[in-house]
């Protein structure tokens, strides 16, 4: 029973890093993708994590793997964070509309005042 | 599950070679540093795969950290300049290359008289030949060599188990570094510190990153994040260099960890930096070279040997050792990111590296603005 409960958070955690990596490669703007690699990764993680502990193992092992968790998201917020600013402050402007606006020149980045 | 691992263990093969190509081959210097960070990462990974979590750790601090960090400053330092000279000089040298050219092959600038004699000559076709041919053939002769040896691995293990009590540490790896080969170490810490040196030497860079340091000073974020993990990295590094003679652990590793919680500093502008006229750094900075060259000095009367440790004190002596090879390594490190000297004024090679863009193939401008491939804009 822990054991299927394990592999399904596992494959979870497996999925949400597919999901997360798909979205850095696919969305159109850095805030898009860091909203997908964020978001995903962190939780994608900690149901990895999350799979991991219910294995037998030291308490130790549990809390130090617990502790990974947290600071990845600590450093992942901030990171998250740092390139969302310094990117507005670079002027890289987001995309805005649809899909299908994207693939039309016309609606393209910079374009749109 | 042994067919699982294989497959695991292929594909982080795989992806370690497709890397080192991709590193190789690129054109894209912001790519490159990118990926060598991944490459450290899935090194260590490939080292955890292999049961050596000591080189692992050491590989994700050194090799994918703190080098990461320096080659990213690098970066940095060189697209600022870039971006300073394109608007300062205006000769056809420091023109930005179209990012139609970005890509293709530079054109050898032969007949230009400004570039160094070793430059030019570095350009003629035959040359580049040449020095390829002669490179290859070494490289043959050396496996050639090495392939010839006699294979002693299986032996040095047992070599190591049998004599480890001599060395007063049970874990092998701190035994083999500090006391079978101390000498090697010694001659590691010795490259640091030189390095160290050699910077200091063209230090022109630390007004600079003073500059920068301001610039950044404004997020409360990195902030946050710099005041909390830093306890945590100086506890667990403190950590490392005590397990070090016991488990996995050590001064590099501790070290490395040490200087990434300056890097994380220096880069929140939480600390200055200081220039190689302090007294304290430079102390610091040579305190494992020199305490180690004098435990090995002073313990000959009794051993005989440089670098031999007296029977009963090898313990204290070696951890007295880490922990200032410790200290060391992470003040050079520190040093070394936030004393990058800055780019010479004129050097047209460096103008014709396009060293910016994103990995997804778009341009980047030195000023982080995104450049159109060729055809977009219509």
């Amino acid at each position: 029973m822990i054991d299927l409960i394990s592999g399904l958070c596992l494959l979870a955690g497996a999925f949400f890093f597919l999901a997360g990596t798909v979205g850095l490669l696919r969305f159109p703007d850095i805030y898009c993708r860091l909203h997908a690699l964020t978001k995903a990764d962190n939780l994608g993680l900690g149901l990895v994590v999350l799979g991991l502990i219910l294995q037998p193992m030291p308490w130790s092992s549990r809390a130090q793997l617990v502790l990974t968790w947290l600071l990845v998201l600590a450093a992942a917020a901030t990171v998250c964070h740092l390139l969302g600013r310094s990117s507005l402050q670079q002027g890289i402007e987001p995309v805005r509309g649809s899909g299908r606006d994207r693939t039309d020149p016309s609606l393209r980045e910079g374009s749109e005042g | 599950m042994m067919a699982l691992e294989w497959i695991l263990d292929g594909l982080l093969a795989l992806l370690l070679v497709g890397l080192v190509a991709r590193i190789m081959f690129t054109r894209n210097l912001f790519e490159a540093v990118v990926l060598f960070i991944a490459f450290g990462l899935s090194l260590s990974l490939a080292w955890v795969r292999l049961d050596a979590p000591d080189v692992a750790l050491a590989e994700a601090a050194l090799g994918a950290g703190v080098t990461g960090a320096l080659f990213l400053n690098a970066y940095h330092r060189l697209a600022r300049r870039r971006e300073e000279a394109g608007m300062d000089v205006p000769s056809p040298t420091t023109s930005q290359p179209s990012p139609e050219s970005r890509g293709s092959r530079q054109r050898p600038h032969q007949g230009d008289d400004s570039a160094p004699l070793l430059r030019r000559i570095g350009r003629v076709p035959w040359v580049r030949w040449g020095l390829a041919v002669a490179t290859a053939l070494l490289a043959t002769g050396l496996a050639g060599l090495l392939l010839g040896l006699p294979d002693r691995a299986p032996i040095l293990p047992a070599l190591i188990s049998d004599h480890l009590d001599e060395t007063g540490v049970s874990n092998p790896i701190t035994g083999v570094l500090l006391s079978f080969r101390a000498y090697d170490t010694l001659m590691e810490l010795g490259v640091l510190v030189v390095a160290m040196v050699a910077v200091w030497s063209l230090d022109r860079g630390s007004r600079e990153f003073a500059r920068h340091g301001e610039e950044l000073r404004r997020q409360p974020v990195l902030d946050t994040l710099a005041w909390n993990v830093t306890p945590m990295a100086v506890v667990t590094g403190i950590y490392l260099v005590w397990a070090g003679s016991y488990t996995t652990g050590g001064a590099f590793q501790a070290g490395a960890l040490l200087a990434g919680v300056g890097v994380l500093l220096a880069a929140a502008g939480l600390i200055r930096p200081v220039t190689s006229a302090s007294p304290g750094i430079r102390i610091l900075g040579i305190l494992g070279l020199a305490l180690f060259t004098a435990v090995g000095l002073t313990t000959m009367p009794w051993t005989g040997v440089f670098l031999a440790y007296p029977p009963g004190t090898e313990y204290l002596l070696i951890l007295l050792i880490e922990v200032a090879l410790t200290v060391s390594i992470a003040v050079i490190l520190v040093e070394l990111f936030v004393d990058v000297p800055a780019i010479p004024e004129t050097d047209p090679e460096l103008e014709q590296i396009h060293p910016t863009g994103d990995p997804l193939g778009r341009g980047l401008a030195p000023d982080g603005a995104l450049i159109r491939k060729a055809g977009e804009d219509e």
